[in-house]
């Protein structure tokens, strides 16, 4: 029982998602907002992107998941763009042969994933699937500029040339040591989806990767 | 020095002649204090030369006087330490022939008290009898106590630099970065053979060419060639500048300059090291970055180095290798002395002869071979220098005064036989004065890049060193020969061994002596990779046709030279004072100061293999590995064990090349960024908080919270300690209610129609009736049967569960489960995705806890609406949460997840809703204890991986009425279900307050063991009969606690037991491992 001491007593609305802390300011990942490095090379988080991993890998489910997203599923690390209605800002992400990740391309609020995870359960009823929301698991940092591929190859052993790893690619590895999510947005500009905990880490190594990329 | 003195100096070593220096930016640098000034373009070995400084450093053993004895990477001399503006060490050990000159550059010399002119420890060659080769082993042996009284001088006499403290290091701000490269063809040295390659080969923009060179500039030997050698039609200096902005143009090609490339590994792998930073002071560039380049093809254009030859005092200030005197004078504009004498058996020395003559020098030519005709030596003829043929240096001679330099050479001419007999010499000995000495004993190519990857050397007699073992003939088809070797070219060789790595070599490192030569070995080798790439259809059959670059207008005016001649291994003679060991400072290896005499005892005192003499001798070792000792170092033990020298091979060549910086290697890997930690989204609140933070794998878990301990009069108390935080923390929990980060548990989301299946598998007991809403705590069992990971997990829905595991477990779960998913039930219609960090769990427990956090919660929390082991989704604060009434602590407790984005908000909101309930934040170790009290197991701590279910009184949670699960036939085993088996029970001591040591030994009697008698009597060993576990002081019971593995533990409650602590032997009480609440009441409540 409360004890004599008369501290307010918060009820259920005074807490409301509007002023819900941004984790990422939290984990010191982005300490200024966004931040532009140079004209070479800039650094910045996409926060609050909604994340689904889809796992699946019978033909019906491929199939219906097909006719879900209204485009062909991806195959070997690649990133496709779903065209039907409510999922085009979103991409696809080849994980792995039973394995997609349906990323926004966007911050959206956090009951929009859950919604849908909602909408493909239905749309995968009966079948062998799994659709989990992973919106908070990752963040994702965007790396931008001319000097792009320069400070991702520094620290990541993909091979990172622009005739390997080209717009609409995506690979599964490390940077420096934490496990990271590359993807190629446009020939000079990368996303890099790491673990929610890891992201101070990353931030500092790309602080520390971009130091000698500024002019 | 006065300043005249210097002036005087300057004046005598700087050339004023066309060089690669830029006289129009004058660097001023310090050597040892002294600052100097220099031109960009200049070394430090240069720019001190031209300062007339001849004294680089001391050496190793005897403390000689050391001048520099080359230009590049093979230096043994001239070793500095370069020192940051504070006078902070930087890098030990570097040579001064390779650091580039820049503003404000301090270096100071290696090895020397009190300093370089005058060394104390030069006294130490008056022992040099006693520092004979493996004087360091013997002093192990005679008398084998005194090593104690010596090694404390040994380690004072020789050394190297020092390295630099880890605070140097950080407030240096030096960084180091990493790079990965994937060049179709990697082509090591920038001579003219790789640059003809490299323009070859980056004519193909397909082509993903890269092009390594060690030197700061692209050119090899070209930088110092003659003034009327042309490169495409151009002088060498635009001929370059052409070239190399040409490559530079090119979008195929990387071009690294300072760059070496240290170790060539499997599968063409090769590692290099680039020095970036122009200056330590310069905070936004890595000093150095270091490459770790996977090629498809590898062009080796190393080049050669320049033989060195053995003879009484060839260490003496003022001798150095003959064409680095042509590199200093063309390159650097230095003349490192006027009175020249060359030693050569080769026409390479004459090219450094009239160098040395264009730039103002008196030369004199002392030549080895008895017949050797030549444009070359009709030229040196021709400019009347004088030429002693067919003889050889026998001695070099220091000066009278002061520090010994170079004064003189004694000459002798061969005898009849071709050797020089033995003193007293029978044609005589010539004196020839001179204060600059230039060696060429011919070249030896630079093979250990292709030796480390496997490439097999054979020894060449007629060029008298090791050389690639390629096969002689030109076999255009032949893909892969017996010895796996194949030709394609003249002087180019395709090596592939099992495929496990693609090579190929071109330039002087295949003997080429002229840049014609060098050129058509880069033109062809680059071919070659051409048609190899066409037939394996890596590059398309259309593509154009090489073109060299305008190399048929390409006609070097080169003089051919005419063959060098075979030298014996040295030319020492027999010492009288030393009776029969010959040569006493005829030094092989300049760095270690081993004699030829030191090779010589080795083999006598019964040293036969290359790689035990080197060894024993030090020879080859240290941070040049004997470049250019090692040729000569193979030649005399062949001489003394009477063999051939291909008989006897090569020491072993290893990477690095050369020596580089652990900052390099470890890269950006330091500081807070050695290694990822892990951080829960309520991290800052912590920090705010005070936190102490423990790892737990890779997380940052709050340990304990410690509060000011308040005041006592005008005196602060200061912080709580670990134990009295704890104390609080866990006595609030007991009592009020108490708040605890739980986000890192590991959490794994199950689903399909078989899950149900898969947990019956996974966990002891059954799952069949657990309803939807519901958890229940099962322990997870290897095949051994033995507890690995335990925790609880909750049903979400019909096929839908929501699995937890223990921090550290939560990888090694997942990685269980998706193996035995992927390899042995493919079928099985279950998939299970981590979804650790999406949820931020904030435990509240405590009595006071439901009453806390209701009015928060939008559901009810009330015993019958939120029983024990249920969870309901709600909003909490207005977030929407799942609320599992789970507990670890043994209080009623509640842990609210939500996603990850609101937990600090949620932390926050909770720490404000309790100030009211005297709400107290509490960390691991105050968890620990709690569930201590309760007697919970953690996996890993309370199980060891030799614990099944029964040796940890979890007999109730094995169903054994299951078809199957993991372990169930182990545990049927006869020796999981014998006697004597060590049990999980509680422990008690009979002083409460003496609390046990985690790890504490447990014995059956004390009688054997007393510790009074340590010293005065043997003690007999003692068999124990099991160990702590846990151990606490419990605020709560008010004694300690601890939890134990005994042998047949669970049998013997109430009987007394021993614990050693540092009290001695003191008697424990076996009770149950559940010391508080063992009904469980409070949290059911």
């Amino acid at each position: 029982m409360p004890t004599g001491r008369s501290a307010p007593i918060a009820r259920a609305s005074d807490i409301s998602p509007a002023t819900e802390s941004s984790i990422l300011r939290a984990q010191s990942f982005l300490p200024r907002g966004d931040c532009s490095h140079s004209e070479f090379v800039s650094v910045f988080a996409r926060e609050h992107l909604s994340k689904i991993i889809i796992r699946a890998q019978d033909k019906e489910a491929l199939l219906r998941l097909g006719k879900i997203f209204g485009c062909v599923l991806p195959r070997n690390n690649k990133v496709v763009l779903p065209k039907s209605k409510g999922y085009e800002d979103c991409e696809l992400l080849w994980l792995g042969p039973d394995e997609l990740l349906l990323r926004s391309r966007s911050g959206e609020d956090s009951r929009v994933a859950y919604s849908r995870v909602e909408l493909l359960e239905r749309g995968l009823k009966g079948l062998h699937f799994s659709v989990t929301n992973v919106s908070d698991y990752y963040v994702v940092a965007r790396v931008s500029g001319a000097r792009a591929r320069v400070i991702l190859q520094k620290n990541c052993p993909l091979d990172f040339h622009p005739s390997i790893f080209r717009t609409d690619d995506c690979a599964q590895s490390i940077y420096g040591k934490g496990s990271v999510l590359f993807s190629c947005a446009s020939a000079d500009s990368f996303d890099l989806q790491i673990r929610i905990s890891l992201s101070g880490y990353l931030w500092s190594l790309l602080e520390l990767s971009t130091r000698s990329e500024q002019d | 020095m006065t300043i005249s003195d210097q002036a005087r100096r300057l004046e005598a070593n700087q050339l004023t002649t066309q060089a690669r220096i830029d006289r129009s930016r004058r660097l001023r640098f310090s050597f040892d204090g002294r600052v100097q000034e220099g031109f960009a373009g200049d070394t430090l070995a240069s720019a001190l030369l031209a300062n007339g400084q001849s004294i680089f450093g001391r050496s190793f053993k005897y403390h000689r006087a050391r001048g520099v004895f080359a230009t590049g990477e093979e230096e043994p001399n001239a070793l500095v330490q370069l020192v940051m503006e504070d006078n902070s060490l930087a890098e030990p050990n570097l040579r001064a022939t390779q650091i580039l000159l820049r503003e404000g550059l301090r270096a100071k010399s290696q090895n020397r008290f009190p300093s370089l002119s005058f060394d104390l420890g030069a006294f130490a060659s008056i022992f040099s009898p006693l520092l004979v080769a493996g004087f360091y082993y013997k002093t192990f042996m005679f008398p084998s106590k005194a090593w104690r009284f010596y090694e404390y001088f040994i380690r004072r006499a020789a050394g190297l630099g020092r390295a630099p403290s880890a605070i140097e290091q950080s407030s240096a701000e030096a960084f180091y970065e990493w790079n990965h490269a994937y060049p179709d063809v990697l082509i090591v040295g920038g001579g003219l053979a790789g640059l003809e390659a490299a323009e070859v080969l980056s004519q193909h923009p397909l082509l993903r060419i890269m092009l390594v060179e060690q030197d700061n500039e692209f050119g090899g030997s070209l930088l110092h060639s003659d003034g009327d050698v042309r490169l495409d039609g151009l002088s060498v200096n635009e001929g370059l500048a052409a070239r190399l902005s040409r490559l530079r143009s090119r979008e195929n090609v990387t071009l690294l300059a300072h760059t070496c490339a240290s170790g060539y590994y499997d599968a063409n792998f090769i590692t290099a090291f680039e020095q970036v930073a122009a200056s330590y002071e310069n905070k936004d560039q890595p000093r150095q970055r270091f490459w770790r380049i996977r090629a498809g093809h590898v062009l080796l254009a190393t080049g050669a180095s320049e033989r060195s030859m053995v003879f009484r005092n060839n260490d003496l200030p003022g001798i150095m290798l003959a064409d680095s005197i042509s590199s200093y004078i063309r390159r650097y504009a230095v003349l490192p002395g006027r009175e020249a004498v060359i030693f050569t058996n080769n026409d390479s020395g004459y090219r450094s002869a009239l160098t040395l003559h264009e730039a103002g020098a008196n030369v004199q030519i002392v030549d080895w071979r008895k017949e050797a005709r030549s444009e070359l030596i009709a030229l040196a003829r021709q400019k009347g220098i004088e030429i002693y043929k067919n003889s050889a240096v026998v001695e070099a001679v220091g000066s009278s005064f002061g520090v010994k330099h170079l004064a003189c050479v004694r000459v002798v001419e061969r005898l009849a036989d071709g050797t020089i007999g033995a003193p007293p010499f029978a044609k005589g000995v010539r004196s020839l004065s001179c204060t600059l000495l230039g060696l060429s004993g011919g070249f030896v190519p630079r093979l250990h890049l292709f030796s480390q990857v496997g490439g097999r050397l054979r020894f060449d007699k007629r060029s008298n060193c090791s050389v690639p073992d390629v096969a002689p003939d030109f076999a255009p088809d032949v893909v892969t020969s017996k010895s796996g070797i194949e030709r394609k070219g003249k002087g180019v060789a395709d090596y592939r061994s099992t495929a496990n790595f693609s090579c190929s070599l071109a330039g002087s490192v295949m003997g080429s002596t002229t840049f014609s030569d060098a050129q058509k070995q880069g033109f062809d080798a680059a071919e070659a990779i051409v048609q190899n790439l066409r037939a394996s259809k890596k590059l398309s059959a259309k593509s154009q046709k090489s073109q060299t670059s305008k190399s048929k207008s390409n006609k070097t005016k080169e003089l051919s030279p005419c063959a060098s001649e075979t030298l014996p291994c040295s030319f020492s003679a027999t010492d009288e004072k030393t009776k029969g060991s010959r040569g006493k400072f005829a030094f092989v290896d300049l760095q270690n100061d081993s004699s030829e005499a030191d090779i010589r005892l080795a083999i006598r005192e019964g040293y036969r293999s290359l790689e035990h003499v080197k060894r024993y001798t030090t020879t080859g070792m240290a941070t040049d590995q004997g470049k250019t000792a090692n040729a000569n170092a193979i030649s005399i033990v062949a001489d003394a064990l009477e063999t051939s020298i291909d008989k006897l091979g090569t020491t072993t060549y290893r990477p690095p090349y050369s020596p580089q910086s652990f900052g390099a290697f470890v890269g950006p890997h330091c500081g807070k960024l050695f290694h990822p930690t892990r951080q829960t989204p309520m991290h800052r609140a912590h920090v705010a908080d005070g936190a102490f933070f423990e790892d737990v794998g890779d997380w940052k878990k709050p340990w304990f919270y410690p509060q000011n301990k308040g005041t006592l009069g005008n005196k602060t108390l200061g912080k709580e300690t670990l134990s009295q935080a704890c104390e609080r923390e866990s006595l609030a929990v007991r009592t009020s209610a108490g708040l605890l980060d739980g986000t890192t548990l590991g959490k794994i989301e199950l689903r399909g129609a078989d899950t149900l299946w898969l947990l019956n598998m996974l966990y002891t007991n059954s799952w069949d009736n657990l309803k939807i809403g519901q958890c229940r705590y099962g322990v997870m069992l290897t095949e051994a049967g033995m507890i690995f990971d335990d925790g609880v997990t909750a049903r979400l829905g019909k096929d839908h569960y929501y699995m937890t595991t223990t921090t550290g477990g939560a990888a090694r779960v997942l990685t269980w489960i998706e193996e035995w998913l992927q390899t042995e039930w493919p079928n099985r219609d279950v998939y299970a995705t981590s979804v650790t960090e999406q949820w931020a769990v904030c435990v509240v427990g405590g009595p006071n806890a439901r009453a806390l956090l209701q009015p928060l919660c939008d559901g009810d929390l009330s015993a019958s609406e939120l029983k024990f082991m249920t969870f309901k989704d709600m909003k909490v604060g207005g977030i929407r949460a799942r609320v599992f009434r789970v507990s670890f602590s043994g209080e009623s407790a509640f842990e609210i997840n939500v996603a990850s984005r609101y937990g600090e908000s949620l932390w926050r909101a909770l720490s404000q809703q309790g100030v009211s309930f005297d709400l107290v934040k509490y960390g691991t170790e105050a968890a620990h204890l709690l569930r201590g009290e309760k007697g919970f197991i953690i996996p890993g701590q309370d199980t060891d991986g030799t614990v099944t279910p029964y040796d940890a009184n979890l007999g109730w949670i094995v169903d054994k009425d299951k078809e199957d699960f993991f372990g169930k036939r182990s545990l049927a085993c006869s020796d999981l279900a014998r006697a004597g088996r060590k049990q999980l029970v509680g422990l008690l001591t009979d002083d409460p307050r003496l609390t046990l040591e985690e790890g504490t030994h447990l014995l059956e009697s004390s009688q054997h063991l007393r510790f009074r008698s340590l010293k005065s009597r043997r003690i007999e060993p003692v068999a124990t009969i099991g160990h702590v576990t846990s151990s606490y002081y419990s605020p709560n019971l008010g004694k300690s606690i601890a939890m134990a593995l005994v042998s047949d533990g669970l049998s013997r409650k109430g009987d007394s037991i021993y614990a050693i602590t540092d009290r001695g032997c003191v008697s424990v009480r076996v009770v149950s491992s559940v010391f508080f609440d063992p009904k469980g009441t409070r949290m059911r409540s």
